[in-house]
């Protein structure tokens, strides 16, 4: 069905090309119009925002579409704070692949 | 198998696609979602978009599995009242309580709580969660071949909170468990499960004194008790 954004890891992004997901990262450097950032499997991403990107925290959540294996074009972006356990969104996004019947 | 019943007003945590797929007899019957019917549904997800009604706000909520409107009538929501939903605003998380309800053939959840999701770690917490309940619900309680120690968190709204039922069963032998299992899943109504059919269907090949020990200790224990007379019982 439509309105699907599955949560991932960097590995997991060559998957979904061209798809609008969910990935929830550290962010490492702001660049202008882009965004380095680390996600929950220690890859890096990075990140296209757009014009008026809000990206103010530590960690936050992009939803946006998987260009390639390293890069994401945002569409969406929520401050997340600055502590969150990327350890634990990882076993989150592995487990929901996982187990596809209630998360996909 | 028709639809175990938990006891009512239990509070089902579940993802947006499992609520999307809930199944359903005929228009007017309960939801059911893994064979188990649901009255109350809890839901942490993302606030897409408000629309303000006259009498009511429709939250339409996104957890990434898909999306579904949360509905809140104004009338509901009493001045002081924690059910008012101040402070959500597009984009931010939240966690929702409520009935499932179908109108014109789309499904919403008919909001009875809103509040926003302080921590993210409540998200991955509910997604966890939804999941537990729905492996209990399929696949039974934990034990036999699980990893020793390793206690999956069960629902503890579910099992009307406390040590729930599955913390109970974590050192029962396989026999009772199956026992349990297959009581929970052949719901009798106010009869119970017939013994006659606990000996035939909880696990193959058991003497008939194995059997009536283990309902026995079970008894004793109360995991199970008698129904109509000694002969049928059903789970707490």
């Amino acid at each position: 069905m439509e309105h699907r954004t599955p949560r991932v890891n960097s590995a997991r992004m060559t998957s979904y090309l061209g798809q609008t997901v969910r990935l929830t990262v550290k962010v490492i450097k702001l660049q202008g119009s882009t965004a380095l950032v680390e996600t929950s499997d220690g890859g890096q991403v990075e990140v296209k925002l757009v014009p008026d990107a809000n990206v103010t925290d530590t960690y936050v959540e992009f939803i946006g579409q998987v260009t390639d294996a390293q890069s994401l074009n945002m569409l969406i972006v929520t401050n997340l704070g600055s502590d969150v356990d990327l350890k634990l969104v990882d076993g989150v996004v592995e487990m929901m692949h996982a187990h596809p019947t209630i998360f996909m | 198998m028709g639809g175990r019943k938990p006891p009512p007003q239990s509070l089902r945590p579940a993802t947006i696609r499992q609520i999307l797929m809930a199944s359903q007899a005929h228009t007017d019957a309960e939801f059911l979602i893994d064979d188990s019917e649901v009255t109350q549904l809890t839901v942490v997800a993302q606030v897409i978009d408000i629309i303000t009604q006259a009498t009511n706000v429709v939250y339409v909520l996104d957890d990434g599995t898909g999306r579904l409107d949360g509905k809140q009538w104004l009338s509901d929501v009493q001045d002081g009242e924690s059910g008012n939903a101040t402070g959500i605003v597009e984009k931010s998380y939240v966690r929702v309580m409520g009935a499932l309800k179908s109108f014109g053939g789309k499904r919403h959840i008919s909001l009875q709580r809103i509040r926003p999701v302080e921590d993210y770690h409540e998200v991955l917490f509910h997604l966890t969660e939804a999941l537990s309940v729905h492996l209990l619900l399929t696949r039974g309680p934990p034990g036999g071949g699980g990893a020793p120690g390793q206690q999956a968190g069960h629902n503890a709204y579910m099992e009307g909170g406390g040590a729930s039922a599955a913390d109970k069963d974590a050192d029962l032998t396989p026999l009772q468990q199956a026992i349990v299992r297959f009581i929970r899943n052949n719901p009798g109504g106010k009869e119970g499960v017939n013994v006659a059919a606990i000996a035939r269907g909880a696990m193959p090949n058991q003497t008939s004194t194995d059997i009536s020990d283990a309902i026995d200790a079970l008894m004793e224990r109360g995991v199970i008790y008698n129904t109509i007379d000694e002969n049928h019982f059903e789970t707490v």
